[in-house]
């Protein structure tokens, strides 16, 4: 379970996480949703010890993330930023076993257990057949599977992605979050993502968590948090929540206030 | 990408009116550096001497020879350089979209240094007008290298991509500078006292080669003036530019010629001065805002005053001779391009 | 799945090497190798094998015996260290800033080493202290001003090259003007230093640059997987479990004390810290490869400095009168066809 308690965050002199709370349970999907601008990222970064300035605490199985040595910390927690560098010239297996880099030393640079860990990744996000494939000749749904089979190669618990589909079709995108839902239920692991589109979050999150100004305005299951007056909180926008199967179905209205 | 645009102001708007008296009030500053010019020196004049030999009285003293063909020279050869280097840092900055571009950082003034390299030692130039010729050539061919650089390639004109350009032609043609004046020693002493950039003159070539070269300055300045909105509109985006109507290719062409006239004849007079053309323009949108006609009307005082400046703050500094203008304008806009890469908010990588 | 890797196991150690890159060092090595022989060999006397083995072996005459063994055999070591110490430090300046054109001789170290030779020669005028001594602290000097002003919480590499490339014009305005009031042998003497050759290696302490440049060479092959993570990215190596802001300060480290052994040696060679890298990349296909870029750089000082002493024998040229006009064409090409691909 990771706690965050009373998080602030400021980033050359301008506030933006001003005392963030919240939980996210283990073995859930979990999504960050917010307008642009209202810290998600920097909320992901920060759970990711990547941000030193921040203020308030971050405990990871009742640990407190501070205290936790980096070397440790890699083997808890996998971070996948928004538009990670591809390096020239690497091929799939390349960046793949580049996720073993935690379990690994320099003078202990490869074993049966890291082979194995690559394998069942790539079996994972089916990329087994792209394994000899260069990054650069991938299409962007494979790049991101690509991606994400490093992240699973890392073997931690659980795994922050940062608007892991922000550029891919329709297509893409289901498959990924298909991907991401079997490994929370499958595998156990506990999975954060900041996501941009509410469809998506609408019909994969376990828990949703909305921002606003760097404040955390709603949290929970996806039918509490979308509901057309949070929703009006949150973007500044009228929307109406219909129902589909089970899951809300969010339908921007004209805004009569500007109109 | 560095995005130094200003957005939130939309171009030429505010009142006009405080803008005019802070053009008064630059206006007055040039009048006093001038002044400034003509009494501070190694010879210290009294007002009233000065005023006399610019009128023409005692044509004979000392004071007066002083004056007349020692300090005014290098005033009015101050003003003028002073003007074409800022203008010319202006226009690279607007149309590289970059803050950091200045003629000297683009490579303009190693270019000029290799062809006068080259021409003391293959031609035996040494007249100050041939090698002011050179330096026209050797600095736009530098220029013109740097920008088909610039703008070739997936995503063009980048600004970093544009100074490391600029970088790499000033390490080549230093190099071949270097080796040109290892094979031939006897090449090094013109040309040292060539490279660093000075607006003092022995008897009046300055002058001379200032009037030489006023055409091209002439046709510089009336080429900016004419892109000038063009410019100004392209500010917005070249998007906005294109659906406004402006030929961006034409103006950007243009704009180049001009860079290249006022740049390059400046440094046939004066030698290389950097940094003018990069601190100018900077000062010269803190005072006006984002509209390129003010700040083109400010830059026409502001170039000269620092120059000047400079340059009275080399002749005070050594008891006895004079640190060059060249140098010292260095340690004016070094500072201020550091502090443009160290706090602006736009460099977002 | 790791053919393209060599697997190489011992007892506890396991360690995996690129098969492309063990080929490249191979044939690299067979290069220098061949250089090596050729410049032994060739100059203002040529030796044959058999001459050769027997002066080695101490049988030859003693004119023979002064030019191998305290002329040229001195030289060649000293360029193999110095081109090992300017490829590291070019390498490892590209990788950290994902930037080919960083490399030391753009980014304004070498203005500093000149700033720091004007000084020794025009300022102090001692001349028991060489020029070498000037050039490294300011190399040094440089290097950590630069440092200092682009340090706002930890260095942004494109900040960190834009400075030095502002630091290295005023540096460069300072030496110019310190050179408007010296003699013109001395400038004449600071210009000859500066374009940097292997001339007068023989006053070098041999052994101890050994061991500073093997040293040197083997924190580079250790800091090789490292840099391969930052590569991605800082944040993807913390996650990694690399200590980004440790491991920063030490490869800049390295990289500032490769350069400045380099330029102790053979002065501001230009290019050859620059093009060691992009070479090795563009022919393994991928980096970073800091050691390879060493050999690499050996391989062009020697190659460049077998050419400038042979030319025009008995006339020999400084070393960076060659790598000049090899590299500022290899300098072009790089910007107009590498550039394009890249997102700068």
């Amino acid at each position: 379970m990771i706690r965050v308690e009373n998080l602030q965050v400021e980033l050359s002199k301008q506030t933006v996480l001003s005392g963030v709370d919240l939980e996210i349970e283990n073995a859930k999907l979990s999504m960050i949703v917010g307008p642009n601008g209202c810290g998600k990222s920097t909320l992901l970064r920060s759970i990711a010890k990547l941000i030193s300035s921040a203020k308030g605490k971050i405990i990871l199985d009742k640990r407190d993330v501070k205290n936790i040595p980096i070397k440790q910390f890699s083997k808890m927690l996998g971070f996948l930023p928004q538009n990670p560098r591809s390096p020239q010239g690497l091929k799939v297996f390349d960046l793949v076993s580049r996720g073993r880099a935690p379990h690994q030393s320099f003078l202990r640079q490869w074993s049966d257990s890291d082979e194995a860990a690559v394998k069942s990744a790539l079996e994972a996000t089916a990329m087994t057949g792209n394994h000899n494939r260069l990054l650069s000749e991938l299409s962007g749904g494979q790049k991101q599977r690509a991606w994400i089979a490093m992240i699973l190669a890392q073997q931690t618990d659980i795994i922050l992605l940062d608007e892991p589909t922000s550029a891919l079709d329709l297509r893409y995108q289901f498959e990924i979050f298909q991907l991401l839902k079997t490994l929370t239920e499958d595998h156990g692991k506990t999975i954060v993502t900041v996501v941009h589109d509410l469809g998506i979050a609408a019909r994969f999150a376990d828990h949703i968590v909305a921002l606003k100004e760097g404040r955390v305005v709603a949290s929970g299951a996806s039918k509490t948090v979308l509901t057309s007056e949070n929703l009006q909180k949150i973007y500044d926008w009228p929307c109406a929540v219909m129902q589909w199967e089970n899951y809300p179905l969010i339908i921007p209205l004209d805004n009569l206030e500007t109109a | 990408m560095i995005f130094f645009k200003d957005h939130s102001q939309s171009v030429g708007d505010g009142h006009w009116w405080p803008r005019i008296i802070i053009i008064s009030v630059l206006a007055i500053g040039l009048g006093m550096m001038i002044f400034a010019g003509l009494v501070f020196g190694a010879r210290e004049l009294t007002l009233s001497e000065v005023w006399n030999a610019l009128r023409g009285h005692e044509s004979e003293s000392i004071a007066s020879i002083t004056v007349n063909s020692l300090r005014l020279p290098r005033v009015l050869v101050g003003i003028v350089v002073g003007i074409a280097l800022a203008v010319a840092g202006l226009l690279i900055q607007n149309i590289t979209n970059n803050g950091l571009a200045d003629p000297g950082i683009l490579g303009i003034n190693a270019g000029a240094s290799t062809a006068v390299v080259i021409g003391i030692w293959a031609f035996g130039f040494s007249s100050s007008f041939d090698l002011g010729w050179l330096s026209i050539i050797g600095a736009s061919v530098a220029i013109i290298i740097v920008m088909l650089i610039g703008f070739s390639g997936a995503r063009h004109a980048s600004p970093i991509k544009l100074i490391l350009a600029g970088a790499a032609m000033t390490a080549i043609f230093s190099s071949i500078t270097s080796s040109i004046l290892f094979l031939a020693d006897e090449t090094i002493n013109v040309f040292r006292h060539w490279i660093v950039g000075s607006l003092s003159s022995g008897g009046n070539t300055r002058l001379l080669q200032l009037t030489g070269f006023l055409p091209l300055l002439l046709i510089g300045m009336f080429i900016s003036i004419f892109v000038l909105r063009g410019l100004d509109v392209l500010q917005l985006g070249e998007d906005t530019a294109l659906a406004l109507g402006v030929s961006l290719q034409q103006i950007r062409f243009l704009g180049i010629v001009a860079i290249v006239l006022l740049a390059a004849s400046a440094t046939a007079i004066a030698g290389p001065i950097g940094f003018l053309g990069l601190a100018t323009p900077h000062v010269a949108r803190a005072l006006m805002g984002a509209s390129m006609i003010w700040r083109f009307a400010a830059c026409l005082f502001l170039g000269p005053i620092l120059l000047l400046g400079a340059d009275i703050i080399g002749r005070l500094l050594l008891q006895s001779g004079e640190i060059q203008v060249g140098v010292v304008i260095v340690f004016i806009g070094v500072p201020v391009f550091l502090s443009v890469v160290r706090y602006s908010k736009e460099l977002i990588i | 799945m790791t053919q393209s890797y060599f697997h190489f196991k011992f007892m506890h150690i396991s360690m995996l090497f690129y098969r492309r890159s063990v080929y490249f060092g191979l044939i690299v090595t067979v290069c220098i190798l061949f250089v090596v022989w050729s410049s032994l060999s060739m100059g203002v006397r040529n030796f044959g094998v058999v001459d050769l083995w027997n002066i080695m072996n101490g049988n030859g005459d003693s004119t023979d015996q002064f030019m191998l063994v305290e002329l040229r055999v001195p030289r060649i070591v000293a360029g193999l260290l110095a081109g090992m110490a300017f490829g590291i430090s070019g390498e490892t300046f590209q990788s950290l800033t994902h930037n080919d054109l960083a490399s030391p001789d753009m980014i304004g170290l070498n203005a500093g080493a000149a700033l720091g030779v004007v000084a020794v020669l025009l300022l102090i005028e001692n001349p028991f202290i060489p020029l070498a001594v000037g050039a490294v602290l300011g190399v040094v000097v440089t290097a950590l001003v630069i440092t200092l002003v682009s340090w706002r919480n930890g260095i942004n590499q494109t900040r960190f090259v834009l400075t030095g490339i502002g630091v290295g014009a005023l540096l460069f305005a300072i030496v110019q003007y310190v050179l408007l009031s010296a003699n013109v042998m001395q400038v004449a003497q600071a210009y000859r230093w500066l374009i940097g050759s292997l001339n007068a290696t023989t006053a070098c302490n041999i052994s101890a640059l050994t061991f500073l440049v093997v040293s040197i060479s083997l924190l580079a092959f250790r800091t090789q997987p490292v840099l391969a993570l930052m590569d991605m990215g800082e944040g993807v190596a913390q996650n990694l479990g690399v200590h980004v802001s440790f491991w920063r300060v030490l490869v800049i480290g390295i990289a500032i004390s490769a350069t400045a052994t380099a330029v102790y040696i053979c002065g501001p060679v230009a290019f050859v810290a620059f093009a060691s890298g992009p070479i090795t990349r563009l022919v393994i296909g991928r980096g970073p490869a800091v050691f390879l870029s060493g050999l690499m750089g050996a391989f062009l000082l020697i190659s460049a400095d077998f050419v400038a002493r042979t030319l025009f024998s008995p006339i020999q040229l400084p070393v960076g009168l060659i790598t000049v006009f090899v590299g500022a064409p290899f300098l072009i090409f790089l910007i107009t066809f590498q550039l394009k691909k890249q997102i700068l």
